[in-house]
């Protein structure tokens, strides 16, 4: 089959792989109709997430159709279109049945990386390195989905690919985003980041009952979207100081949330983020937390900040002592989709989220490499490319 | 100074020989209580004399017994037990022995008897142990276990002693250094399962087992030790384990065990 696969840092190319098999009783192989571009793809090209290795095919949020399933997949069932959750979980660990998937113990198969960098492995996600299990993406003709009855979800009749490939990493992200912030009526929430995880964080955060939320970002299609969209106020870090404006803007309290949806290659304006490429370039650092930095700063006393962007090493100069002081409460991490997608369709499917729009570009498989270039300079108004892949 | 090889015996505090005739089934706070009461039955029973006294001795001499043992028979024809299965600790590591131990623990989110359950059964040890091809049972508590390594297979003998209450699985040999393999299972607090301890006791002047192990486990037997329990641990909790396979131009995983799923025939011999 043809496969998008990692060539060296910025460098992707369609080559030919072998087709999935079934490995183990709980596979199913899906024949992929739609996978997307996501933020952390970039971090991998970028070269900050180490373990990447020539030939690795990329890709983690996707929609298919099921072709072929093993002996114990009992819920799948060959022809059912399904989306997959780009996190994998075993269903039954202890983080499973808690519903925190991502934090699966059973699905990294190359567990020695994480182990060592964050004190105990973390599970297995689709074309996302070989810390993180060394799982084929899904950028390709076919992907194999270990524990599909516990990671794959049925579409619901009538629903078209376009509205709900989302709900595979962005939408139930950008939703986590918003779960762990607890919101309660009349809360202000801000959002850093207008990708599609920050479209979705804005969306979901109303659905969760925000009085308001303001994005921030600095590219204008971008703010345009989330306000046009999803509803959000929108604020250019280029063109205000941040700090100053969301206290103005929330009557001097601050917000009383504040969920990053940008991670660790923030872009930034001052003397510290100067200061944090320089020691991203030399690697004495290897996540620049202009963000994070920022939200803690400008959250109000007593608040959360919720950490959807992808941090993955070390940050410096994180402002402990505000987040002490202030009695923040922080929540971060990889998303827990099991938990979140069966509602998350339910809302596709009243109508009440439409994430289609996130899509503004289409391509083939052989256009990657210009797929993600623009993606990256977020040139053309790109917000999400979408492969379709060729058989 | 003379030394004694520290036994499954030691670690649990039971003495071995009762062990061995009769399981324990009563709890270490009756064991005392009855063995009091029984001595102070015998005491009257000396004191009064008479056919009342005779019965009063016997009646305490049972209960002396009983608290001593640790094994009452009344409790053994109703199948009741007093005695909650012993937290496992660490065992007395011996210096004159020179002994270098290894302790591995993970918690599965099962019940601790499937967990031994699973783990007594010789035929389920090469879908999660490394290298393991096979577990013979050569029965009269003797197995052999066949390991392929590169091509290469190879076999060698031990000791089992299972310990059905304490949930303990003990491998050793006969010669050589006192070396052992145990499996020590306790339950998890809060019902999040059972925890499993792996622990290896190696000789450093290269016993029998650490050269089986040094042949499977490339001379890192912790190593070994850590994957063997990660991949049960899947094997239990998940179903199988887990392989992100081979594909694209990737030749295998670095350095690690080769993914095998649970499929390899056993020697010849060996038992199904
Ligand atoms: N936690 C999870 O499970 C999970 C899942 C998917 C994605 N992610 C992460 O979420 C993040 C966003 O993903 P995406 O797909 O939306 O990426 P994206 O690249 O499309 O969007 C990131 C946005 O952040 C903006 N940004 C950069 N610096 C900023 C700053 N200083 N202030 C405000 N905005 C700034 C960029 O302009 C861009 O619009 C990434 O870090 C990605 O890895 C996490
Ligand atoms: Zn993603
Ligand atoms: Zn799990």
């Amino acid at each position: 089959m043809q496969a998008l696969c990692y060539q060296g840092v910025n460098r992707v190319g369609v080559e030919t792989v072998p087709d999935p098999e079934l490995l183990g009783p709980h596979d199913a192989i899906l024949r992929v109709t739609m996978s997307s571009v996501c933020g952390s793809d970039l971090h991998l090209l970028d070269g900050y997430v180490p373990t990447m290795r020539h030939g690795d095919i990329i890709g983690h949020e996707f929609i298919g159709e099921v072709i072929e399933v093993a002996t114990e997949v009992k819920k799948i069932r060959p022809g059912m279109r399904v989306v997959v959750d780009s996190i994998i979980g075993c269903g039954h660990c202890f983080f499973c049945q808690s519903e925190q998937y991502s934090l699966c113990d059973n699905t990294n198969p190359e567990p020695e990386f994480t182990d060592k960098l964050y004190g105990y492995p973390t599970a297995g996600i689709y074309g996302y390195s070989h810390a993180f299990g060394g799982f084929a993406g899904s950028h390709a003709t076919y992907v194999r989905v270990p524990f599909a009855d516990t990671n794959a979800f049925e579409v619901p009749e009538g629903l078209p690919d376009e509205r709900v490939l989302f709900a595979s990493d962005a939408l139930p992200t950008g939703y986590m985003g918003a779960d762990l912030c607890n919101i309660q009526p009349g809360d202000v929430v801000a959002v850093w980041g207008c990708g599609g995880v920050g479209q979705m964080a804005i969306l979901s955060a109303y659905l969760l009952g925000a009085e308001r939320v303001i994005a921030i970002d600095r590219f204008p299609e971008r703010l345009a979207m989330a306000r046009d969209r999803a509803g959000a106020e929108i604020l250019d870090y280029e063109q205000v100081d941040v700090r100053e404006a969301l206290r103005e803007m929330t009557g001097g309290r601050g917000p009383d949330a504040c969920i990053d949806c940008v991670g660790m290659e923030a872009h930034g304006t001052g003397i510290d983020y100067a200061y944090d490429r320089v020691k991203q370039a030399v690697r004495l650092e290897t996540d620049r937390p202009t963000v994070l930095r920022q939200a803690i700063l400008a959250c109000r006393k007593g608040g959360t900040v919720s950490i959807m962007g992808v941090y993955g090493g070390f940050v410096d100069k994180f402002p402990m002592g505000a987040a002490m002081n202030k009695g923040l409460t922080l929540k971060m991490g990889q998303q827990h989709g099991q938990r979140y997608i069966p509602r998350l369709l339910e809302h596709i499917r009243k109508g009440e989220l439409d994430p289609s729009y996130l899509i503004t570009h289409r391509a083939r498989l052989a256009d990657g490499q210009q797929a993600y270039d623009t993606f990256k300079e977020k040139r053309d108004g790109c917000m999400r490319v979408v492969f379709t892949p060729e058989a | 100074m003379h030394s004694k090889t520290p036994r499954l015996d030691d670690i649990h505090g039971i003495p071995a020989r009762a062990r061995k005739m009769n399981p324990l089934n009563v709890g270490p706070n009756e064991r005392v209580v009855s063995a009091a009461l029984g001595g102070g039955l015998v005491a009257w029973g000396i004191w009064r004399r008479g056919a009342l006294g005779l019965l009063a001795g016997a009646v305490g001499g049972a209960l002396v017994h009983r608290g001593v043992r640790g094994y009452c028979p009344a409790y053994a024809a109703f199948g009741i037990s007093s005695r909650k299965a012993p937290k496992p600790t660490p065992m007395p590591l011996l210096e004159t022995e020179k002994l270098t131990r290894i302790e591995r623990t993970v918690t599965v989110a099962r019940p601790a008897a499937e967990v031994y359950a699973f783990l007594r059964d010789p035929s389920h040890v090469p879908h999660f142990a490394p290298h393991v091809e096979g577990v013979e049972d050569l029965g009269e508590g003797r197995i052999r276990v066949w390991t392929v390594l590169n091509g290469e297979r190879s076999s060698w003998e031990a000791h089992i002693d299972l310990d059905h209450e304490a949930r303990a699985i003990v491998l050793g040999h006969a010669e050589g250094p006192p070396e052992r393999l145990a499996i020590l299972l306790g339950d998890a607090p809060g019902g999040r399962g059972t925890e499993i301890r792996l622990v290896l006791e190696l000789s450093k002047t290269r016993g029998l087992l650490l050269r089986a192990l040094a042949a499977v486990a490339g001379a890192d037997p912790d190593a070994w030790a850590h994957a063997g329990l990660r991949r049960l641990k899947m094997l239990l909790e998940a179903g199988e384990i887990v392989t992100a396979g081979v594909w694209g131009h990737h030749p295998a995983r670095p350095g690690g065990a080769p993914d095998r799923q649970p499929t390899g025939s056993p020697p010849a011999g060996s038992s199904p």
